[in-house]
């Protein structure tokens, strides 16, 4: 890092790393102090347990020494103690000792172990009035400890949603205030510095040392402007000292620059991270209800308070449908998004979004009728498309092809932080403030999100007259990709799967299996967090793995196998472990395959896209993914009902392993015939 | 740069992110901490159950009816004694009729939100279902149990957040001082003015070069324009 870098990167790093220390520090010291209050209050509740056995275990040991029997020769007691601690694992020991104190009967570990790790009940054993020995019962402080301290992985992952949440939104505010101002101000001296005068346009107005900055290069141009005028003024029938004016101004370029400049290229970055921070909230209102919206549903249809409880549809089918009505409201609405957000602006179709969006996730929450939660869900769904369409199209008018890529990674990292952040955050609530106010909090988020794009956006990029591709086009492109087999192949066999297996599994799936498993929605949040993770820190890894191998077709085709291989082990019996396997191989999978498909629909589209253009093509791609997506829950739905959960989850697998073994076989005999593998994508 | 706006935008979403984590941490503290405590409550209240089951069947191993144990009413009445939060414990016969009831509260009476409600069969040695034993226990104490430790939370939580917040003002502030100074080293540089009392070397030493590119830009045009202007061509060194 350079003298000039340390200006602005240092501060930044040293910034985030307080705030990272300080949200570290206060959730542990409060885990802390929880945990310890807790151990400290339950510790009694454990010994009226203790008491509860005590009370029991010495009336029937008084009972048999009212027999007759001798304490010390009571038959049997060792493997009745075994088989009441084996019951009870809360209770550490049973002891019997006589009326001196030795040990008669039972486990040895109090002898051993200090007494402030077990909680001790003594009872006194009576023969006609008079104490002939005691009974121990033990608890083991730690027991409640342990259990409390389960609690540990929600409380890093409540840590990990704070810190991620916390990054996103500091990028974002430091960026525009500080990071974004300062570089401009170093660049400008280091430029100075290195001779350059040239005028640039100011990022921050009337910021203090920016127009000193100004007033030093204006104050150097003016000189030049002088100089240049005096030497046009230099008499005309003099030409040596013409030449010899000349000569000069061409040495002083050399050596300096004059004049004025384009924008800096973080005017660029400032923009595009604008568009990361609304991204992130809408996304983060959207998947809030992603661990529970099945279940949700589900319960709605079969309270049946509009009379859909008495539909001829199957239950599991009933709580696909709002899901299906989100996709299907995204899918087919995007594309008209797109276009209107380039005709209105990305300031207005984004507030549209949003406000669509609030509507949409507030009717969910306060109206719990089935029917107006599938309204409201396709209605959301239109609002989530025209967000994304108006973010997208943003990242596009402020980049060039210098740093598109640049901006998209910026935009699409931040639907991937929302991925992991939200359903995790979104279980939490709902295990505590219940579903409806789950959503009715999405609302408010989608509410701030629409606010601040008043605040932040503009609708500069807007289209006075309309552009629209004529629909002759379209239905051109239709045509000519519906006879490329290889195209259709990748679709059919990849992309559609691809996107069917994540919105019936992850999506759906997921949250009723586990539902119906006992997990609590923090942990469905927990594991379906899992998923974004995944594709977060092992997309980049693969991208390149796929460049530097040029393995596009093997990656999509080993992502799609492992998706599937991930869902198989259900047979041998439901358990959380092995859904979270699933999620964990469908993150996987789609790392893999997610940015090796796109390279392969442009090789695949090579002539098409020459007549064509590449956009319509990635277009046509991307809707036929969302129809799959759209299909993904109602189709698995429709298994639920049919097979139930556990066995829908092993079709789901073994329908992703047949496609990608199509696909496999389908792109190793092209790859043969056309060389589908040879050179280098753009 | 407005420093103050700055230091306000950078604190406030510090301590709103650091509120909403400590609000979910209490949260799942909370939901923890009723879950375990009734697992132990139910655990306690299983064992008490089995005890009573397994004193009511030597009974049914001889071939007494239910309605015909007659330690029945002594053991539920001694069990409930033991706990205050038994609303109450019922024997039922094979039909479901009560045969025995503990006195405190009648059964069914108090079939609320608030009590919960468990029971565990009854069968003789042969196998054959004699009937069951009820256990019905109150919820309040339970309750009561939680409202102390979520207020003991969220006092907690409340704290935790004040804690936060105030070191969030004082090292966002720190840290604003410290890019002050390096704004402040930059201007007083060029400006030619008194360095301040802890000048940031990088930024001043920038500055410099920039003054030193400045000055020596100027004095170039200025060399430039006189040599331009000035008659004597040939005697002009560039």
């Amino acid at each position: 890092m350079s003298d000039e870098q340390h200006l602005y990167a240092r501060p930044v790093r040293q910034l985030f790393i307080f705030a990272l220390v300080l949200l570290l520090a206060t959730q542990v010291a409060l885990s802390l102090y929880a945990w310890r209050l807790a151990e400290d209050r339950l510790l009694p509740e454990l010994g009226r347990k203790a008491q509860a056995t005590a009370r029991s275990l010495s009336g029937k040991l008084d009972r048999a020494l009212d027999y007759g029997i001798p304490l010390a020769r009571l038959e049997g007691v060792p493997d009745f103690f075994a088989d009441v601690l084996k019951q009870n694992s809360d209770l550490a020991y049973l002891r019997v000792s006589d009326a001196h104190g030795a040990t008669l009967y039972g486990s040895v570990q109090p002898d051993i172990s200090p007494d402030d790790e077990f909680l001790d009940t003594a009872v006194r054993l009576l023969l006609n009035g008079a104490s002939v020995g005691t009974l121990h019962v033990g608890v083991d402080k730690r027991y409640v400890a342990a259990r409390v301290r389960e609690l540990r992985y929600d409380i890093g992952i409540v840590l990990l949603t704070s810190l991620l949440i916390a990054f996103e939104i500091l990028w974002f505010v430091v960026t525009l205030n500080f990071t974004v101002p300062m570089r401009q101000i170093v660049a400008r001296m280091v430029r100075i510095a290195s001779g350059d005068f040239r005028q640039r346009p100011q990022a921050i107005e009337g910021a203090a040392l920016a127009s000193r900055l100004d007033s030093i290069t204006r104050r150097v141009n003016q000189g030049f402007e002088r100089l240049l005028n005096k030497a046009a003024a230099a008499p005309q029938a003099d030409p040596q000292r013409q030449a010899k004016a000349q000569t000069t101004l061409q040495r002083l370029r050399g050596i300096y620059h004059f004049g004025e400049s384009a924008a800096d290229g973080d005017l660029t970055q400032q923009r595009v991270i604008l568009v990361r921070v609304l991204s992130f909230l809408f996304m983060f209102a959207e998947m809030l209800s992603r661990p529970f919206l099945p279940v949700y549903a589900a319960s709605l249809s079969a309270a049946g308070t509009d009379g859909v409880g008495a539909s001829i549809l199957p239950a599991g089918l009933l709580a696909s449908l709002p899901i299906t009505a989100f996709l299907l409201g995204v899918a087919l609405s995007m594309p008209i998004a797109g276009r209107w957000s380039d005709r209105v602006g990305r300031r207005n179709s984004y507030i549209a979004g949003a406000l669509l969006v609030t509507a949409g996730l507030a009717a969910t929450g306060l109206i719990p009728v089935y029917h107006a939660l599938v309204a409201a869900r396709a209605a959301t769904g239109i609002g989530y498309a025209l967000m994304f369409m108006s973010c997208q199209g943003y990242v596009f008018d402020n980049t060039d092809n210098s740093n598109r890529a640049k901006g998209m990674a910026l935009f699409v990292g931040s639907i991937m932080v929302a991925e992991i952040c939200s359903p995790a955050v979104g279980g939490i609530l709902a295990d505590r403030i219940g579903y409806q106010q789950v959503f009715i909090s999405g609302a408010a988020v989608a509410l701030i999100a629409a606010l601040l794009a008043g605040a932040v956006l503009d609708n500069r990029h807007a289209q006075t007259s309309g552009p629209a591709a004529p629909p002759l086009s379209r239905r051109t492109t239709v045509l000519r990709l519906a006879h490329n087999r290889r195209f259709l192949a990748l679709s059919i066999l990849s992309g559609i799967p691809a996107k069917f297996l994540y919105s019936g599994f992850l999506i759906f799936l997921v949250p009723l299996l586990l539902t119906s498993l006992d997990c609590t929605k923090s942990e469905i949040g927990r594991y379906t967090m899992l998923y974004g993770l995944s594709c977060l820190a092992l997309g980049p890894l693969f991208a390149r793995l796929a460049d530097r191998y040029n393995a596009y077709a093997a990656l999509v085709a080993a992502g799609g196998l492992l998706t599937g291989a991930g869902m198989l082990p259900i047979l041998q019996g439901a358990s959380a472990d092995l859904v979270m396997l699933g999620v964990a191989t469908l993150g996987i999978g789609q790392a893999m395959s997610i940015s090796a498909q796109l390279v392969l629909v442009a090789r695949v589209t090579q002539a098409e896209a020459q007549d064509l253009g590449t956009g319509p093509i990635v277009g046509m791609f991307r809707l036929l993914e969302r129809l799959g997506a759209a299909a993904g829950p109602v189709a698995t739905g429709a298994l639920v009902a049919h097979l139930g959960p556990q066995q829908a989850m092993a079709a789901l697998g073994a329908f992703g392993l047949g496609t990608s073994l199509l696909f496999m076989l389908a792109f190793r005999r092209r790859s043969r015939t056309a060389g589908i593998n040879q050179g280098v994508p753009t | 740069m407005a420093m103050s706006r700055l230091s306000i935008s950078i604190t406030a979403p510090i301590v709103l992110v650091s509120a909403l984590a400590v609000g979910l941490t209490v949260f799942l503290n909370v939901g923890k901490l009723d879950r375990t405590l009734a697992e132990l409550e139910q655990s306690r209240l299983r064992f008490t159950l089995n005890n009573l089951r397994e004193n009511l069947e030597t009974g049914l191993d001889l071939g007494l009816p239910v309605k015909g144990l007659g330690n029945a009413q002594a053991a539920i009445d001694r069990e409930a004694r033991a706990d205050p939060d038994i609303v109450s414990i019922a024997v039922l016969d094979d039909h479901g009729t009560v045969a025995f009831i503990t006195g405190r509260s009648g059964r069914g009476t108090d079939d609320g939100a608030g009590t919960m409600r468990l029971h565990t069969g009854l069968s003789n040695n042969l196998g054959v279902s004699m009937g069951a034993i009820e256990l019905s226990y109150s919820r309040r104490s339970h309750e009561r149990f939680m409202a102390g430790i979520s207020s003991q939370l969220r006092i907690a939580a409340l704290v935790a957040i004040l804690a936060s917040s105030a070191l969030a003002v004082l090292g966002i502030r720190l840290w604003v001082r410290r890019i002050r100074r390096t704004l402040r080293s930059i201007e007083h540089t060029l400006d030619q003015g008194a360095p301040p009392q802890h000048p940031d070397r990088r930024a001043a030493a920038l500055a410099e070069q920039v003054n030193r590119s400045t000055q020596d830009a100027l004095q170039e045009l200025d060399r430039a324009e006189r040599a331009i202007t000035s008659a004597d061509i040939a005697g002009t060194s560039l």
